[in-house]
């Protein structure tokens, strides 16, 4: 059994892996909070004419481009760039720097903002144009139908797929190990580089990133039935 | 009150309101009738904005309706649909009070207390808690009437309120517009029940094919039509 699964050489890693879980966590969490802010501005700003074409190619852009692209440009290649384009328009000297995490959350927040708009694009469209049109001939403004009635519902109807995008989040957030970002991740690539194990540290980490999944899942489905059994 | 001018329009292609000119008497109710597809909802939704005709006028109060008088118009003019179209993330009690709250501005006290006493005038005062899809489609269209009575519009506008009803709720509805038709409002009513149009009606507006072919008082109407199509329509219903 021991040299199946090697339990004595990998326990005392086991504190410092798990503390990799705070930071899996923290920028899928904060990635999800932007997600859902942006998500909504670019439901609204696809609206308009002009902003609409270019919400359309942002989403594009993002959805049409690896993560892992877009994090290696935001972290590597947009601070050198920005200060290179502000000293030769401006002849300013910024000295852009990002941190793995903000570069990390940034890029996984606005990432899945391009994803979010979709699925409240799909909930809006699944709102009852019946209801939209009793509340336009109570007088009811379009801001807040928008508000009161239009997202509350897509919001309900889209609640499954916004718990989907938050598991993809946690799981795709693996890939900041490549930054350098300390998440649970790269603690097992350090645990390897230290022990030469790889079979442990791997699946510590994989049982640590299935039971987050499992949780979240589990809670997602308790709300899904809550929002369901109130409103019937 | 409401006026129409030359009033037209089209789908694509489709004309389904030509030229409708009527002018709409205040305190009376006039029920729209013709067959399915004669342009009667259309006429009916023109007046509130909820279509934009393609062409000719719509008054209310010798105010041009426009997108920038709607507003003022909406205030003054409430809206019964074929399909309920109650706000179903919102209990019975929101639905009646939500409209009081942000277009007439009042407070929540205020509000509720006049959504409890529309919601009891339509028999509904053990559902105010209620979700509306727990609702049956009686229960469900008597509460989108205590919707729009709770504004106290001048203009009630039904849009076949029964026609999405199984057969044992149309009357529980019809009873709560018989109500309202003896209180003083202006109705304008579309709808596929003759009996009851013959009840309550005072006039006629008989629609064929996107026009109005006949205006008349209700007597006049059921006993002597003078159209062809109203002699043939009703033939076919009485």
């Amino acid at each position: 059994m021991d040299t199946l699964f090697n339990y004595q050489a990998i326990r005392q890693w086991l504190p410092y892996i798990a503390r990799g879980l705070s930071i899996t966590l923290t920028v899928a969490f904060s990635a999800a909070a932007i997600g859902l802010i942006v998500g909504i501005l670019i439901n609204v700003l696809s609206r308009r004419k002009f902003l609409g074409k270019l919400a359309f190619m942002y989403v594009d852009i993002f959805r049409g481009t690896p993560v892992i692209l877009q994090l290696s440009l935001i972290y590597y290649a947009l601070p050198r760039t920005l200060s290179l384009l502000l000293s030769e328009a401006f002849g300013w000297s910024v000295d852009f720097r990002l941190t793995a995490f903000s570069a990390a959350v940034i890029t996984f927040g606005l990432n899945s903002s391009a994803y979010v708009s979709e699925i409240i694009r799909s909930g809006v469209h699944s709102v009852d144009k019946g209801e939209i049109e009793a509340a336009t001939a109570l007088g009811v403004s379009k801001f807040h139908i928008y508000k009161d009635i239009i997202l509350p519902i897509a919001f309900k109807n889209a609640f499954p797929a916004m718990m989907n995008e938050m598991i993809t989040l946690v799981k795709e957030s693996s890939i900041v190990s490549l930054i350098g970002l300390q998440d649970l991740m790269r603690r097992q690539q350090i645990v390897t580089a230290q022990t030469y194990m790889y079979f442990e540290p791997l699946i510590v980490v994989g049982i640590i990133y299935y039971a987050i999944v499992k949780v979240l899942a589990f809670s997602g489905k308790r709300i899904e039935m809550r929002l369901h059994h109130v409103q019937g | 009150m409401f006026r129409v001018d030359k009033l037209s329009k089209a789908f694509g292609d489709t004309t389904v309101l030509k030229d409708a000119t009527y002018t709409f008497v205040p305190g009376r109710t006039v029920v729209i009738i013709g067959q399915s597809g004669s342009g009667k909802s259309t006429l009916l939704r023109c007046l509130n904005g909820l279509e934009t005709p393609t062409s000719g006028h719509v008054y209310y109060q010798d105010m041009r309706v426009s997108p920038k008088t709607l507003p003022k118009v909406r205030k003054q003019v409430g809206m019964v649909f074929q399909g309920f179209n109650l706000f179903s993330n919102m209990t019975v009690m929101d639905n009646v009070t939500y409209a009081l709250k942000v277009v007439r501005k009042l407070d929540k006290a205020t509000s509720e207390t006049r959504a409890k006493r529309t919601l009891e005038q339509v028999g509904l005062a053990d559902k105010f808690d209620a979700w509306p899809q727990t609702l049956s489609g009686g229960q469900k269209q008597r509460v989108a009437i205590a919707r729009c009575l709770a504004m106290e519009p001048e203009v009630f506008l039904f849009d076949e309120p029964t026609s999405a009803l199984d057969p044992e709720m149309v009357n529980e509805v019809l009873d709560v517009m018989r109500t309202i038709t003896r209180q003083g409002f202006t109705n304008i009513i579309v709808t596929h029940e003759m009996g009851f149009a013959r009840e309550v009606a005072d006039d006629i507006l008989f629609m064929s094919q996107g026009k109005i072919i006949e205006i008349a008082d209700k007597t006049t109407f059921f006993t002597q039509p003078k159209s062809t199509e109203a002699k043939q329509f009703l033939l076919k219903i009485l």
